[in-house]
């Protein structure tokens, strides 16, 4: 059964995120896709380890948190450039 | 029992992080999503879920000092118009489209077959910092949005 709800965890914060990135202008929905993404990835390396019956000894979860988190940092000041030349129709509030 | 719970609470959390308006409150409640797959992967005794925690604290921290810093009006912002088709109406498409996903997947599947050798033992391990290549493409990914910070920053 935790099988059957880990791979609907996956599906859930898969779609949640993938359509969030293209839903709303909203930078904080930006914001969330990535940790539902970062929240993808490491389920998808935790359900790769339980299938293959292998272990990453935690450093995929390392090297995505890493690259999730600078990613993070890069939008939040693309989005203020961006803003400050073209508008932004949500203030976030 | 207590992972059906997980997940129909982890369900909710999602609806009302999609629904709702507020930044404030959609920080807030994608943090409880991740603190409920943070209690999933302690649950099935995932060793390194604390690393996880550790990074999604940290990422919502950036976020939310984004949403601060933007509220203080420090950052001029521009109006420009509101789009109000796809603002409300792709999210609730989303919700939809992972209840159905969700409801077929666990229709079809039968437990007994996949559940029997879950929490056997792992035969090979992977620790990809051995691994000289990938952590060489890290790196490589690593300097150039560092670099790219650096030159956003000096415009």
């Amino acid at each position: 059964m935790t099988y059957i709800l880990l791979i609907s965890l996956i599906l859930i914060s898969s779609v949640v995120s993938i359509y969030m990135m293209y839903a709303r202008q909203n930078a904080v929905d930006v914001f969330v896709s990535l940790s539902h993404l970062f929240t993808l990835f490491v389920l998808v390396s935790h359900y790769i380890e339980l299938i293959e019956k292998i272990s990453f000894e935690g450093s995929l979860t390392i090297i995505f948190g890493i690259v999730f988190v600078i990613a993070t940092l890069c939008t939040s000041i693309i989005r203020f450039k961006q803003y400050q030349s073209s508008g932004n129709s949500n203030i976030e509030g | 029992m207590i992972t059906v719970l997980i997940v129909v609470v982890f369900f909710i959390a999602n609806v009302a992080m999609v629904i709702s308006n507020k930044s404030n409150f959609k920080i807030l409640f994608s943090f409880l999503t991740s603190l409920i797959v943070f209690i999933f992967l302690n649950n099935i005794k995932y060793e390194y879920s604390d690393l996880y925690l550790t990074f999604v604290v940290f990422m919502n921290f950036i976020a939310l000092g984004y949403v601060k810093f933007s509220q203080t009006g420090k950052v001029r912002v521009l109006p420009s118009t509101r789009n109000r088709m796809t603002n409300n109406f792709i999210p609730i498409v989303s919700v939809l489209i992972s209840t159905l996903i969700v409801v077929i997947l666990l229709n079809n599947v039968s437990d007994e077959i996949l559940e029997r050798d879950i929490f056997s033992t792992r035969e090979n391990i992977f620790d990809y910092f051995q691994d000289f290549n990938i952590m060489f493409v890290t790196g490589i990914t690593i300097t150039i949005l560092f670099l790219y910070i650096v030159k956003r920053v000096k415009e």
